[in-house]
């Protein structure tokens, strides 16, 4: 592998400079489980690659004013092993434990797998149902974006050439669950994700809700008609359908290499039912 | 005989074999001391590297390398304007202009490092002109199609003369006017990839004292791989020396890119008079390496209302890619064609088609696991038709001693396979289940079923199943075996090791395996088959029956003794009848040594003659059978279409048990490979090109989607194989996927007639099942018999398959009786 140059920052301030620097001829990498397949797989490679994970001040997940506080750099590893998150936020729990397998989880960041943005990015519908603010800092300060404006369309983020991701945050919901479907249980790209994040009335009646799907469209989305039959009601086998029935609105699933359309379509109403169902009766 | 392990593990009285002996090579392997071929550095080495065809089908126009060859770092850069001669056996070339796949090559470079190579290659300017091309088996056959081997009589219409194969036993025609009832099925299989971990690669470096030229690498056949060279090369064999290095597995397709990646790696030797060392990247390996053979099983079955088969025709046709060197393998085929049952009427054709796509070879089981899956589905179908239990039915059917097989010989030993059935069943709740699971309407769908088989042991009738044996004993009593079959991960070393141990008696800790150098002991022909343990190790333990004799004389005469007064047991010579008399192994080598006694032996085995007549497809096929019966247990989510293998069970007649702990290694093996064969594995080549150029796309399981894994292990007597042993290799595999499949049916109702069959193409065939439930104009089970068409997901069950499950049952649209 060559063809580049590669700088380790030691502080944000040099990581920043750099960019500013280079403009735009830098590719930033952290775990590297997205740039070095990238590369080996022949596609041209940057000028540079600035590695940030020395950064140690982007790392970690903690409760912060009500939100859970997770550093751009934290691995998936983490997350898997977070029994904070476990507890709190179980649906990006369950994606971390999904994704991949041990040693890439090791290396993979959260920022990494968002600012990638596949399609079919294992973080980004659980941090779409949870609320997820992305937080950047650049030449010109800080900024914040919600996930859902921050993934602009497929492999594209809202990062401009000189910004670095720092942190996340999210609103933890102990009602909400992931689930993935890969063609195999471990190091395998998804064919369709969903994540569900809710909130319920002491009569059981649903008064949040939140879905996502991965790998149904350009992007990590929403899925603003499903959610809406499932508000102030609660759950039975009719509104699944109903649900079901209205995702088709929401996703817009494509042939590939993984999948049909026909079968993430189907798939899609499968696992929505399980994972709201996980979210539903999860014990708060 | 009893379940070995079962309260009778010495009931056949071994000191060696029969019981766990530590691979030789494990701790080697997990320490990572093995040596592979890409471990090794030469001084002055350099890296060659291959230009591949980026088209299934062209001509190259023109090529210049004269850029090329001025990057600096680069030393060599040769076309095929600058061979000898481009064509190998099999068709095969070395390079070519005429590029019949993805992974022909018409130049390689040597370099001084990776950069440069990669610049080399890039540099070279070349010109193409993409020529008409086929690349199904439909394509291949239709009039007028472009021809893979133009102007080659024995390629002609772009089929093989040399792999037609027949087995005829009765006469199928007449049978059929007879008959109660006949059935057509058509199955079909994709192409699998090996995916061993380690890809080929190979060390070529000029050596004066071997000859010409040494070449390092981990073959399935050494010699094969000398052929390649030295034909590459023009020089004879006797110049070009294979020395074997650790092999990162192969099951059966370390053969073809190897050899053709050490020529290359040769010729570039040859050219800069410096080593070089030629590594497959994972997606050369993938586009260029052979792969399982895709079949097409056409059937026709004629049988009577009693559940009696009456006559068997079958018509299978293999997709051979653009090249073939597996002739072989329709002999095989033809032979188990029918599977293990007593068919009087036999008409079996075998014959593979070349395309311009992926090329097959040899991968464990050599045509069974295609041939079964397509067998055991055929006659669950049969016996639907017949409103007959399917294991009754095959129960019946199946062959007994003294009975014919498809080619007419007789089977005369034992044959274990309605115990193995009956202990597996009741080990597995088999019957139970079944009855149980038929009529789930949950989400998630219980399955259980079976496949029973029977494989012959060897090369049979295929070639000579000759192989050289080689055992030394040192002055201070160790010893030094080698074999001419390589040791492939499969514990041939160990296995081998253990034999000699129990020939001559001594502990299996003081004996060292050499492994293949080709210039010390002859052409054994290829580690395949399962050939090395049942027919293989017969060399060696000839030549430690021999080396004992000599040993023996020796110990007499220090006894003052005559040889028949004196034994070899577990490491002591003994003089019968005095209990006191004993000499050590050691002190006994020592004086032969030091008398000057022979030492070594080298013993050649070749077995006893079989009687076949491969144009008439009749004769004794196979010295001996083993069998076997897998029972696997599933559940079907029925609205993702995931299949969970939650158990396999595996019965396998073992004759005698060398090492039950490799056995298991090697079923543990064959299970995972048997899975992807059915559920996940299976290549998509779309218009001649590989889509699956990686393990991120090409899906093999991983642990957490192994089942779990019972193995039960039967013993025989039989005295075909060494010491009574027979195959499990290629068995361990066979009939897995036939038992994946027949449970996925037992939970869901579908019957599935091409694998792999992945979740995303099970969902699709379940859900047009209930949308044609649901619209009732459809008639009845016609959404059972429709083929799994996902088109868009080739890995999955991709082509369609317009005749897969055409009921062609004259009596039944007469008739209407279903």
């Amino acid at each position: 592998m060559s063809g580049f140059a590669f700088q380790s920052a030691g502080s944000l301030e040099e990581a920043l400079a750099v960019l500013a620097r280079t403009e735009g001829e830098t590719r930033i990498v952290a775990g590297g489980t997205n740039v070095v397949p990238a590369i080996r797989d022949g596609r041209q490679p940057p000028a540079l690659l600035l590695d940030i994970s020395r950064l140690d001040g982007l790392r970690g997940l903690r409760e912060e004013k009500g939100k859970l506080w997770i550093g751009a750099l934290t691995t998936l590893a983490e997350l898997a092993a977070s029994p904070l998150l476990a507890e709190r936020a179980p649906a990006l729990y369950q994606a971390a434990n999904s994704f991949a397998d041990p040693n890439t989880r090791g290396r993979a960041t959260v920022a990494g797998n968002i600012t990638n943005a596949s399609p079919g990015a294992d973080m980004a519908p659980p941090l779409l149902v949870l609320e997820a603010e992305v937080f950047l800092t650049g030449p010109a300060g800080h900024r914040s974006l919600p996930l859902r404006e921050y993934l602009t369309g497929p492999f594209r983020a809202a990062l401009t050439r000189d910004e670095i991701v720092t942190h996340l945050t999210i609103s933890p919901q102990v009602h909400s669950a992931f689930i993935k479907i890969g063609l195999r249980r471990a190091m395998a790209i998804s064919v369709a994700t969903v994540a569900v994040a809710l909130e319920k009335a002491t009569d059981g009646a649903v008064t949040a809700c939140r879905i996502a799907f991965g790998a149904l469209g350009p992007t990590a989305l929403r899925a603003p008609q499903a959610e809406s039959v499932f508000l102030g009601r609660q759950p039975d086998s009719a509104l699944f359908a109903a649900a079901a029935a209205a995702i088709a609105g929401d996703i817009q699933p494509r042939d590939g290499l993984r999948g049909t359309r026909e079968y993430r379509l189907s798939a899609a109403g499968a696992i929505l039912e399980r994972a709201f169902s996980l979210a539903y009766y999860k014990e708060a | 005989m009893p379940l070995y392990g079962d309260g009778n593990k010495d009931s056949k009285g071994y000191t060696y074999i029969n019981k766990f002996f530590p691979r030789v090579d494990a701790k080697d392997k997990v320490t990572g001391r093995a040596k592979y071929a890409a471990d090794l550095t030469l001084p002055n080495m350099l890296l060659g590297g291959a230009l591949f065809s980026p088209y299934p089908h062209a001509q190259v126009t023109s090529v210049n390398t004269e850029k090329a060859r001025s990057i600096p770092g680069v030393r060599a850069v040769l076309t095929f304007q600058d061979l000898r001669e481009e064509v190998s056996w099999g068709y095969y070339t070395f390079m070519s202009s005429r590029l019949r796949y993805q992974g022909d090559v018409s130049a390689i470079v040597a370099a001084e490092d990776g950069e440069s190579l990669a610049k080399g290659l890039a540099a070279i300017e070349i010109e193409y002109q993409e020529l008409p091309a086929v690349f199904t088996v439909a394509e291949a056959l239709a009039a007028g199609a472009p021809l893979v081997h133009e102007g080659n009589e024995e390629c002609a219409g772009n089929i093989w003369a040399h792999s037609r194969y027949r087995a005829r036993k009765g006469d199928a025609e007449a049978a059929f006017a007879q008959c109660d009832r006949l059935i057509e099925r058509v199955y079909e299989t994709l192409p699998v990839e090996h995916a061993y971990m380690e890809t080929e690669a190979a060390v070529a470096a000029p050596d004066p004292t071997a000859g010409l030229m040494t070449v390092y690498t981990g073959a399935v056949n050494p010699y094969f791989t000398r052929r390649w060279v030295a034909d590459a090369l023009g020089v004879p064999r006797a110049k070009i020396r294979i020395v074997q290095q650790t092999v990162g597995g192969s099951f059966g397709g370390k053969e073809e890119l190897l050899g053709l990646t050490a020529s290359r790696a040769a010729l570039l030797a040859q050219a800069t008079d410096c080593p070089v060392k030629m590594v497959m990247s994972r997606e050369q390996s993938i586009i260029a390496s052979t792969k399982r053979h895709p079949f097409l099983l056409k059937y026709k079955v004629g049988v009577n209302n009693d559940g009696r088969l009456q006559a068997f025709q079958a018509e299978l046709i293999e997709n051979v890619g653009a090249f073939h060197m597996h002739e072989f393998m329709n002999f095989r085929a033809s032979v188990h064609a029918a599977g293990v049952y007593n068919i009087p009427n036999v008409k079996v054709d075998v014959f593979g088609v070349f395309t311009n796509t992926v090329t097959a070879g040899a991968m464990r089981g050599y045509s069974s696991p295609q041939l079964i899956f397509g067998s055991e589905q055929l006659y669950e179908e049969v016996a639907g038709e017949l409103g007959m239990d399917y294991v009754a039915f095959k129960r019946l059917n199946m062959l007994r001693p003294g009975d014919e097989n498809a080619c007419g010989q007789k089977m005369e030993s034992d044959i274990i396979l309605p115990e193995i059935l009956d202990q597996v069943f009741a080990a597995t709740d088999f019957e139970r289940k079944r009855a149980a699971y038929r009529e789930q309407q949950d989400v998630r769908r219980k399955g259980v079923g079976m496949a029973m088989f029977y494989r012959g042991c060897g090369l049979g009738a295929e070639s000579p199943d000759a192989s050289a044996g080689f055992v030394c004993v040192h002055d201070d009593g160790s010893v030094m075996i080698n074999s001419g079959l390589v040791e492939n991960g499969q514990g041939l070393k160990t296995s081998f090791t253990q034999i000699v141990a129990e020939t001559l008696s001594i502990p299996p800790e003081t004996i060292h395996f050499i492994g293949v150098d080709t210039h010390t002991i002859p052409d054994s022909g290829i580690t395949a088959a399962s050939r090395s343990t049942v027919m293989g190790a017969q060399s060696v333990k000839l030549a430690a029956e021999e080396l004992r004799d000599y040993l023996l004389a020796t110990a007499a005469m220090m006894f003052h003794a005559e040889p028949s007064q004196v034994e070899l047991r577990e490491g002591m010579f003994r003089l019968t009848g005095v209990p006191d008399a004993v000499i050590p192994f050691q002190t006994v080598c020592n004086v032969h040594h030091w008398t000057g006694q022979q030492a070594g032996v080298m013993r050649w085995f070749k077995p006893a003659p079989l009687s076949y007549d491969m144009a008439a497809g009749q004769g004794k096929a196979f010295p001996t059978y083993s069998y076997g019966c897998v029972v696997a247990e599933v559940e079907v989510d029925t609205l993702t279409g995931e299949v969970t293998v939650e158990r396999v069970t595996c019965g396998h007649d073992l004759g005698t048990v060398i090492n039950h702990k490799i056995v298991e290694g090697q079923i543990y093996g064959g299970v995972l490979m048997g899975q992807g064969f059915a559920l996940m594995e299976g290549l998509a080549v779309k218009d001649g090109l590989i889509r699956h150029k990686n393990f991120d796309t090409y899906m093999i399981a991983t642990a957490l989607d192994l089942p779990e894994i019972r193995v039960m292990l039967f013993e025989s007597d039989d005295d075909a194989g060494t010491y009574g042993a027979k195959s499990i290799g290629e068995p361990a595999t066979e009939g897995v996927a036939a038992a994946i499949i027949s449970a996925v049916k037992n939970a869901t109702g579908l019957t599935i007639r091409q694998i792999p069959i992945n979740k995303v193409s099970l969902l699709t065939l379940l859900n047009r099942r209930s949308q044609a439930a649901a619209t009732e104009d459809s008639l009845a089970g016609a959404t059972e018999d429709s083929p799994a068409g996902a088109k868009e997901n080739p890995q999955g069950a991709a082509t369609e398959n317009p005749k897969a499950g055409a009921t062609e049952n004259p009596k039944d649209k007469e008739g209407g009786e279903a």
